[in-house]
């Protein structure tokens, strides 16, 4: 299946590229999501996703295939598996970052996926619509984080190692403690999920999100 | 007397609607379901249940899951397999080819839901806590996710079955190129059907208990055939069959669904003898949904070809069924188009017949019997092409019909496929529907509503009903299987009556019915007939399955009855000196015939026998009491019809059904309240199946609708009045007359919404043929419409 999303933020292509890249940084954007460990182009992180009483513990690899620093674009690609037997998630993601002709960018994301178990079965009707939701909060995390970079005017401090030498494992304090919060999919589906059980949607969601997490 | 004798029953009690003695316990909530049944000692079931559709199982660890709080037991598949190699499914046919399903899958698995592992816990909680606890690593195989793929067989679903192809059939091989070559008219279509669940409200569910000290086995299952399973456990489980007893507690609907012998029966069995307690598992919603057996899954590729006069000439049929990764037991993958097409032209005069019907293998949750079994999908496709050559050539839905339909003069009337019709009332059928519908005016209606921007539509279908299956039925439907049943009757000393059925109650109103053919049988009250069921100490039976439940309660509880009575008239002849012959039960007499004053109330004669060895004739055998089997001598057909009108909402392209029709021609009918209970009650689920629900799988096997939330089941608003007429044709193949009737609802009226659906769309030059009639298929209905400028909110 085809996820799609597109948002913006308030900085240049350049200016945002860099933290783009930045796994250990971007990945607590995505609620529930952290990185585990990560090594080259590989990584290995995890998303928390909830749902009432419901828990799921996805946890995975995802593995860079291709970065392009001057087109500003790269492909992810990753799978997960539930923790608790419940099947997996499959992603391959590709973001590209565009000026928006004015002083901010366009990031598009395209995500080609399949979820197995519990996430497919709990209402893939409404996964768009819950994805949506999760790419919004995810997009306004990023866009405060952008702006505190900007702020700060610091340096990423890991980025995927594609093309580069070494991945930096110089992680902030933010990104080190356990990220214990988990995707809530009650709070970000609304309605939608009032009127479906939507845990699977969320996962492929996360997953998205993860990969994107990772995103380098 | 052989198992198929019919002996006479006067029917008093017959033909009443008493009310259903099971409607207490049910209305008050004492009835009591196998979820309610309480065991001290009792252990529970989770099972873990595959992600994948095709994957094979490279490492189970269960090491978590054994160490934690409350768990007695994890079995997987290698723990499972010495003791049990599996569910065996065939069918004795020619190029059949049979399957073993694991119990617990122990290298591949083969569909999403099929069980994995298991745990054993004290509590449900912990068991499925620990569920959680178990890491499977699986190599994910290619999906054989539809029928293309499965006919294309590039890839195996399963690897005991070649080519994807567990049996190909063909009922007749006629030469119709002639006469589709000289049709007026020629109708055709390929009629996508909807997999779908029979969603009983109890979903499945199973307890054991093992007494090691006796050796016995004692299995409560909410099951529609305990006889069966208990064989089928003997069998499966190596295990003395004389010390197995199968319970069916109340059972909360089964519709087909609880027809087959289920792994997780045969699993739960094992592991109380294992384990030495009782074992108890209780399925869930979401459980039932994805891995208790589907139905109705079919493509059929039909044409009819039709004169000028409108007279059909032949039909050819390709259906196609997405049988799943395995064969049910006992049905197997026949039980959709191999079953479908015994009947596929009858009750219509259609001298050529050509089909085949492909039994395919997917990586889907096995295909099994669900009310209506194969008939549904194939009667909506016959019927829809039948309107269709009716709208070409001009002819009203009723006149093309009424002139093929297969009427008295025909009688003894063989259809293509060699079912033989020497009875029925099909063209009065089809007047009582036109007269019931008000077709003239509803043309009128439509007309009007047209105007309005609605879009009405009428549908209908006459059929005929392989009822109260038994071995020539099967043998008819090419699924060659021995079946009858047998019932016990006792006259107590006081006269009481005492019936004991192996037929399962499940909603069907059996103790009821079953008391009004016994107390016709001895010409006693009603409330002097008890009859006992629920277990398979009382008696055999296949099970209440096929619409049997009528026809072998009446037949093995009129033969049962008939035993008693000789015992009855010769005691009765002895001591009113005359002869046996001239001896007469009725009002709770024992009489000579003619007259009730020379007799004797039936308590004082069975006082006798019970208790006065010197009134006894010689040689006399006191026992009141005998065991006797039925199987009808021949099919015993039913037949009706269903017409429904329905409206299509263009702002939602939501379909509701208006009004629903039923004509039910069943032979003598035991109770009619209960049977108008089955026709409302199968209307339902028909509107159901044909608007609203489908289990939709994903391009990789993945089963999405999971609960009641996405699998979209009727409500009462959904559901109109029903209106209802009944003709009576009285059997004379089974005593008292009466025939089957629980699937003929879902037999038809599938095919008259369709109808009544396409009717509405044939106003705009559109029409539907894969279902369910969803807003999105609608929708998608109207944007091919080729007469858009017909309705003006178009």
């Amino acid at each position: 299946m085809i996820f799609e999303y597109m948002f913006r933020l308030p900085v240049t292509v350049d200016q945002a590229w860099p933290v783009l890249l930045d796994v250990y940084r971007v990945a607590p954007c995505m609620p529930g999501a952290a990185i585990e460990s990560g090594e080259g182009d590989d990584f290995v992180g995890r998303i928390k996703v909830r749902l009432g009483p419901v828990e799921m513990i996805y946890r995975g690899d995802l593995h860079f295939t291709h970065r392009d620093d001057a087109e500003h674009e790269l492909v992810v690609e990753g799978a997960a598996k539930d923790t608790k037997g419940g099947g997996g998630a499959k992603a391959k993601v590709t973001l590209k970052a565009t000026p928006d002709g004015q002083d901010g960018c366009h990031v598009a994301i395209h995500s080609d996926y399949t979820v197995s178990g519990k996430a497919a079965q709990f209402g893939r009707g409404v996964m768009e619509e819950v994805g949506e939701k999760l790419m919004n909060e995810f997009a306004t995390r990023l866009n405060r984080l952008i702006l505190e970079d900007h702020a700060n005017n610091t340096q990423p401090s890991a980025v995927a190692s594609l093309q580069s030498p070494v991945a930096v494992d110089s992680r902030p304090a933010a990104a080190l403690h356990d990220n214990d919060e988990a995707l809530d999919i009650g709070s970000a589906a609304g309605w939608a999920v009032a009127r479906r059980l939507l845990i699977g949607g969320a996962i492929a969601l996360g997953l998205i999100g993860l990969w994107w997490v990772f995103r380098s | 007397m052989d198992k198929s004798s019919v002996p006479e029953i006067v029917a008093k009690e017959i033909g009443r609607s008493a009310l259903r003695r099971e409607d207490p316990a049910a209305l008050s909530g004492r009835a009591a379901y196998i979820a309610d049944l309480a065991f001290p000692d009792v252990l529970h079931v989770s099972i873990l249940r595959s992600p994948f559709a095709h994957a094979r199982i490279t490492a189970i660890d269960v090491s978590a899951a054994r160490a934690h709080g409350g768990v007695v037991q994890v079995w997987t598949g290698a723990d499972v397999l010495p003791r049990c190699g599996g569910v065996m499914a065939r069918m004795e046919l020619p190029g059949f080819v049979p399957t073993v399903q694991p119990i617990l899958a122990h290298d591949i698995v083969r569909f999403v839901g099929e069980a994995v592992a298991v745990v054993v816990a004290t509590s449900q909680a912990a068991a499925e806590d620990a569920l959680e606890l178990i890491d499977v690593d699986y190599d994910e195989l290619p999906v054989v996710a539809d029928i293309a793929s499965a006919v294309a067989a590039e890839v195996i679903a399963n690897e005991a079955v070649p080519a994807n192809l567990v049996y190909r059939g063909h009922r007749c091989q006629d030469d119709v190129d002639n006469d589709f070559a000289r049709a007026a008219c020629v109708a055709q279509g390929r009629f996508s059907n909807n997999r779908v669940s029979a969603t009983p409200m109890e979903p499945r569910g199973c307890i054991a208990s093992h007494e090691w000290t006796s050796g016995q086995l004692t299995v409560w299952s909410a099951t529609q055939m305990p006889s069966f399973l208990k064989t089928m456990l003997a069998i499966h489980l190596a295990f003395p069959e004389q010390r197995i007893e199968v319970i069916t507690p109340q059972v909360g609907g089964g519709f087909g669904q609880k027809a087959h012998v289920h792994p997780e029966e045969i699993l739960v069995c094992l592991l109380a003898i294992e384990l030495g307690r009782p074992i108890r598992w209780i399925e869930d919603r979401r459980e039932n949904l994805l891995s208790a057996t589907h139905a109705k899954h079919q493509i059929n590729e039909m044409a009819i070809a039709v004169d000028a006069d409108g007279r059909f000439l032949a039909m050819r049929n390709r259906s196609s069924t997405d049988g799943g990764a395995y064969n049910c037991l006992p049905w197997t993958h026949l039980v959709e188009s191999h079953v479908g097409a015994s009947t596929l032209t009858a009750p219509y005069r259609i001298a050529n017949f050509n089909d085949e019907s492909l039994s395919l293998v997917t990586n889907k949750c096995p295909i099994g019997s669900y009310r209506g079994v194969g008939w549904s999908a194939g009667h909506i496709a016959r019927e829809t092409l039948i309107d269709r050559a009716g709208r070409e050539l001009g002819l009203s839905p009723f006149e093309i019909r009424r002139r093929n339909l297969v009427d008295q003069s025909d009688y003894p009337f063989t259809t293509p496929t060699g079912l033989v019709i020497r009875e029925g009332t099909f063209v009065q059928t089809l007047d009582r529907l036109e007269q019931m519908v008000d077709y003239r005016s509803f043309r009128e209606r439509q007309t009007a509503a047209l105007a309005k921007g609605k879009l009405l539509g009428l549908g209908l279908c006459v059929f005929n009903e392989v009822s109260g299956v038994g071995t020539r039925a099967l043998s008819f439907l090419h699924t060659p299987v021995t079946t009858h049943d047998t019932a016990t009757v006792r006259v107590e000393p006081t006269g009481k009556i005492t019936v004991t059925t192996p037929l399962v109650a499940a909603g069907q109103g059996h103790l009821t019915t079953f008391a009004q053919v016994a107390a016709d049988a001895f010409g006693v009250p009603l409330d002097d007939v008890t009859v006992l069921a629920g277990t398979t100490r009382n008696a055999h039976g296949f099970g209440t399955v096929a619409s049997r439940g009528a026809v072998f309660g009446a037949g093995t509880i009129g033969r049962a009855a008939e035993a008693v009575k000789v015992k009855i008239r010769q005691l009765a002849a002895h001591l009113l000196q005359t002869g046996a012959e001239r001896i007469t039960l009725s009002e709770g007499r024992v009489h000579v015939t003619g007259s009730p004053e020379q007799g004797m109330p039936l308590a004082d004669l069975a006082g006798a026998a019970y208790f006065a060895d010197a009134t006894h004739p010689p040689e006399f055998d006191p026992a009141l009491e005998a065991t006797a089997a039925f199987d009808p001598a021949d099919v015993v057909l039913a037949n009706g019809g269903h017409a429904a009108i329905v409206e299509i909402d263009l702002e939602t392209c939501l379909v509701r059904v208006d009004q629903m029709f039923a004509v039910e021609d069943c032979g003598k009918m035991i109770n009619p309240m209960i049977v108008e209970g089955q026709i409302r009650g199968g209307i339902a689920q028909a509107i159901g199946m044909t608007l609203l629900e489908e289990l939709v799988h994903d391009g990789e096997g993945q089963l999405v609708t999971t609960t009641l939330m996405d699998y979209l089941l009727p409500t009462s608003v959904d559901v109109p009045d029903v209106q209802i007429a009944h003709l009576e044709t009285p059997s004379d193949l089974v005593p008292g007359g009466v025939k089957g009737m629980g699937e003929s609802a879902m037999i038809s009226a599938p095919a008259a919404i369709i109808g009544a659906v396409n009717d509405a769309l044939a106003l705009v030059g559109a029409s539907v043929e894969s279902f369910p009639a969803s807003p999105q298929r609608i929708f998608d209905a109207l944007q091919r419409a080729s007469k858009v400028d017909a309705v003006p909110a178009l």
